[in-house]
């Protein structure tokens, strides 16, 4: 079962659910089952704004693992307070690394699309906790 | 003239229908394929239609969309039924046969065609 990580990976542009887009396959062109701590990232599909933007060269698609994603939710909850969704935990890894390498008065704008109310009970059954 | 325009002449003249059954590659097995291609000719089909099994056969309904899934856990796909129809074609040079599936696994095989391509052109 391949992890959803679709831009960066090979994938092909192909149709899903009657969308022509970037489509995780197999080497026949069977869709892939696939694998993501967030709900809303395991999916073989692209969105086309996505697929789009990936064209046109207007955004750049980076992977990030579950443990980052899970990572970069607490480190957000402790040092801010805010539980973000696990989809946008991904965002928040990915600017918690750029920013590393960047000036420590530079902005850095990052979209948290979502709250992490949803995703409580999913950690902590991942981490071995009982709510 | 191809061998679908011949068979539909054919059948014309004898002011016939055609019979034309589908089935799915791959399924019940890798090996009976091909037999059964051959016993649908025996049967009376008049040009076969072999589905290319698919992962997510969301244009058929549940019979075919079962089968499709058993012919994935097998591995058959595109490939399978494309060999599938060379063998055939081995014994019988006459009855048609239509390959019915869906848009990815052929673009894929456009895709593999073209880099290979690009390896003989230069």
């Amino acid at each position: 079962m391949s992890h959803s990580i679709r831009l960066p990976a090979p994938v092909s542009f192909q149709a899903i659910f009657g969308n022509r887009t970037y489509v995780l396959c197999d080497d026949e062109g069977q869709i892939t089952e696939t694998h993501s701590v967030s709900a809303g990232l395991d999916y073989p599909g692209v969105g086309p704004e996505h697929a789009f933007l990936k064209d046109t060269g207007r955004a750049e698609y980076v992977g990030v693992t579950d443990d980052e994603a899970l990572a970069a939710f607490h480190q957000l909850a402790r040092t801010e307070g805010i539980l973000a969704a696990l989809e946008s935990s991904h965002a928040i890894a990915q600017a918690i690394k750029l920013a590393r390498d960047m000036p420590v008065d530079a902005i850095v704008l990052c979209n948290l699309s979502g709250r992490g109310d949803k995703d409580v009970h999913t950690i902590a059954a991942r981490e071995g906790i009982t709510l | 003239m191809t061998r679908l325009d011949a068979a539909f002449s054919r059948l014309r003249a004898s002011d016939r229908k055609a019979l034309v059954p589908f089935m799915t590659a791959g399924d019940p097995g890798l090996d009976t394929t091909v037999p059964v291609m051959h016993a649908l000719v025996v049967a009376g089909a008049d040009v076969i239609e072999l589905g290319v099994p698919f992962s997510d056969p969301m244009a058929d309904g549940p019979v075919i969309q079962k089968a499709s899934e058993r012919a994935i856990a097998r591995g058959a796909g595109l490939t399978h039924a494309l060999e599938s129809t060379r063998e055939f074609r081995r014994h019988d040079p006459d009855t048609p046969v239509v390959l019915m599936g869906y848009l990815n696994p052929v673009e894929i095989i456009k895709n593999i065609f073209t880099s290979k391509l690009h390896k003989y052109v230069g």
